[in-house]
């Protein structure tokens, strides 16, 4: 199992260190296009805030949380994710970043079909040592208690692939929140869910990533959802590429 | 890592069971042709060691080895009594048994010798004959039978055997006149003299004195009853040798090939069996061959396995990064994943191993008289495991390789 050896630069500027996710003067375009994908200036989460994405397809939402999760190279010095340059760190150590520091929840099949509800939760504590050590004991006691409070602990022993999508999502959250990473990114989390489920599902993802200090960035395009958040952000008030893709 | 990669393989488990039983059946293959040859060859050796010399009519030496000491095949020409007593004299003879064969009782071969044989043939590392009931021959129409024989007709010391002519074990021609008396039963050897019935020299030929042109002496039953140790028959099938010296050996093979009264050949049986050994190495190195085939197979059907769950599979790795695994940690996944599923198949191959030759050994002792030796793996055993082990590691990083190319590309795309 990978742990975490990468090195924290540590210095970031001041007025920084309150922040989960600080980006500066991003420029992306994938390799073999010639259209830019993304151009931010400025944009930044504090630490517990809670911020909703919104724009159509193909804006770059994905994009940029592919960039903030070290999936994409980006330059150095354009990504900080709690304090960490992302574009510095070598690609060996990225996805040992991710997991400290990081919660993934994408639109659908999230989970690991074959293993249980509760091994699905624990599988961040598995590849992270800073995640096991903020646990408040065992991974199986957080994760039950995660699952406790997002509602779906009696099927704890199932295996995951046997929940309905409403219910996938939630352990999702729960794996996203497990051993409180600064940053929880939600790509699309809710559409695959119907209207009612959609609301239910943020505000447990809202309250719990509030109560685990977790700073939570939610891209989505369903309407309606504002009142969970603190922010609510256009993809194209941040985003300025050059050749507009929407 | 192991945990993960165990319960992803029981997520599969059909597919998977099927790659474990068909490593388990090459591993059982491979070891079982080893241990089947190995157990052939040492129990010829162990019947022939105690012998320096088989003095036969001139032939070839596999075959005059394998119809006197195994009675297997047909045997030769007679040759004549006084070769024998000549061959018994010689500087640097120990000791020498006459044998007489041809006949069988229900299949078994049936040897007429003297009573010396029992006192010189050794087994299984010198090992001398000992007699489990009874003892050597009594009288001419004495009996000594194997151990096997024993068990397999109930025979006990005072049971009436009757032979039948010819080493076939259907014959019409069945010497019922001349019924013999068991007077011992030979302990278990574990070779081929389990199977046997020996008879006196004269007993022998009294099965076949009906059949001789001039009637044999009518008063000869009257005669005061001996154990046949004096009876000298006209013609003898072969002689046992043992040495005072070893180097006597060439001395006789010279003084034999240069006889004039009759051809005979000197057989040393380890030479014999060496020949005989390089041909049955082609037989030998075929089924070897064969064995590693399908041992190949099998690694290449785990591949098959691991490879064409590989796209299925894709999001479940796209999962894994996602929570921090890198690809390295995948590739060391699928290598992990193979071989947990070899070492299933070697440890399976080897329960399936040692269940055959359980149930193999009476079969394997009942027609060709020995037995494979229900043993731990040998350090030679324990080398063509690892040789399994390691080409499933290597065969392994095939498909793991391809699945780190394939998270590389796949990112966290959990979309497909």
């Amino acid at each position: 199992m990978s742990t975490s050896s990468y090195n924290h630069s540590s210095g970031a500027a001041a007025g920084v260190e309150a922040l989960a996710v600080a980006i500066a003067d991003l420029r992306f375009n994938w390799s073999g296009a010639t259209d830019q994908t993304l151009a931010i200036e400025r944009f930044g989460l504090r630490t517990g805030e809670r911020v909703l994405l919104r724009g159509p397809s193909g804006c770059g939402k994905s994009t940029l949380l592919a960039a903030m999760s070290g999936v994409v190279d980006v330059p150095a010095g354009t990504v900080r994710i709690a304090g960490t340059d992302v574009g510095a760190l070598p690609q060996s150590h990225r996805d040992a970043f991710r997991v400290d520091h990081i919660g993934l929840i994408f639109q659908s099949f999230n989970l690991i079909p074959w293993l249980s509800v509760r091994d699905n939760v624990v599988l961040p504590c598995r590849f992270s040592a800073q995640r096991r050590q903020r646990l408040s004991g065992t991974p199986q006691d957080d994760a039950q208690k995660l699952l406790v409070a997002l509602g779906i602990a009696e099927h704890s022993d199932t295996p995951a692939g046997n929940l309905s999508y409403g219910q996938q999502q939630r352990v999702a959250a729960a794996r996203a929140l497990i051993g409180t990473p600064d940053l929880i990114l939600a790509d699309e989390p809710t559409s695959a869910l119907d209207p009612e489920a959609k609301d239910r599902f943020l505000s447990l993802l809202s309250r719990e990533a509030a109560h685990s200090g977790a700073a939570l960035l939610v891209v989505s395009h369903d309407p309606g959802l504002e009142h969970h958040f603190d922010r609510v952000i256009q993809m194209s008030e941040i985003n300025a590429p050059k050749v507009d893709p929407c | 890592m192991l945990n993960f990669a165990l319960q992803s393989l029981w997520n599969r488990r059909f597919v998977a069971a099927l790659t474990v039983l068909s490593i388990a059946l090459s591993v059982a293959l491979i070891l079982g042709v080893e241990r089947l040859r190995d157990s052939a060859r040492a129990s010829f050796a162990d019947t022939a060691g105690g012998i320096d010399l088989i003095v036969a009519p001139r032939g070839n030496d596999v075959q005059i080895l394998l119809s006197t000491v195994f009675g297997v095949g047909s045997t030769g020409a007679a040759m004549r009594w006084d070769s024998y007593t000549q061959i018994a004299v010689m500087p640097g003879v120990g000791w020498a048994v006459p044998l007489m064969m041809g006949d069988n009782h229900r299949g078994y071969p049936v040897t007429g010798t003297t009573a010396a044989y029992f006192e010189h043939f050794r087994h299984s590392g010198g090992t001398p004959l000992a007699f489990a009931q009874g003892s050597t021959f009594v009288t001419r129409d004495s009996a000594v039978i194997g151990a096997e024989i024993a068990t397999l007709f109930g025979y006990e010391v005072g049971s009436v055997l009757v032979n039948a002519h010819g080493a076939g074990s259907v014959s019409f021609e069945m010497h019922d006149d001349a019924p013999f008396t068991v007077s011992g039963v030979l302990a278990p050897t574990g070779t081929v003299v389990d199977r046997m019935v020996f008879v006196t020299l004269e007993g022998f030929d009294a099965l076949h004195a009906g059949y001789a042109p001039l009637a044999a002496d009518p008063f000869a039953a009257d005669a005061p009853q001996d154990n046949g140790a004096a009876y000298t028959p006209e013609q003898i099938n072969a002689v046992y040798v043992g040495l005072s010296q070893r180097t006597a050996i060439l001395g006789i093979q010279r003084a034999l090939s240069d006889s004039q009264s009759e051809a005979l050949s000197a057989v040393m049986p380890n030479v014999a069996l060496l020949q005989l050994w390089s041909i049955t190495g082609t037989a030998e190195g075929a089924l070897r061959l064969m064995s590693i085939a399908v041992a190949i197979a099998s690694l290449i059907g785990m591949v098959v396995m691991l490879s064409a769950a590989l796209d299925a599979r894709r999001r479940e790795f796209a999962i894994l990064r996602s929570v921090g695994a890198s690809p390295r940690t995948i590739f060391g996944l699928i290598v992990t994943e193979a071989l947990a599923v070899t070492a299933a198949g070697i440890l399976v191959g080897l329960v399936l191993l040692y269940v055959s030759m359980t149930s193999a050994n009476p079969i394997l002792s009942a027609n060709f008289g020995f037995r494979m030796g229900l043993h731990l793996p040998t350090g030679e055993e324990m080398g063509i495991l690892l040789a399994v082990f390691c080409f499933a590691a290597l065969a392994a990083l095939l498909p793991a390789w391809r699945v780190y190319r394939m998270t590389l590309a796949d990112g966290l795309t959990t979309r497909l």
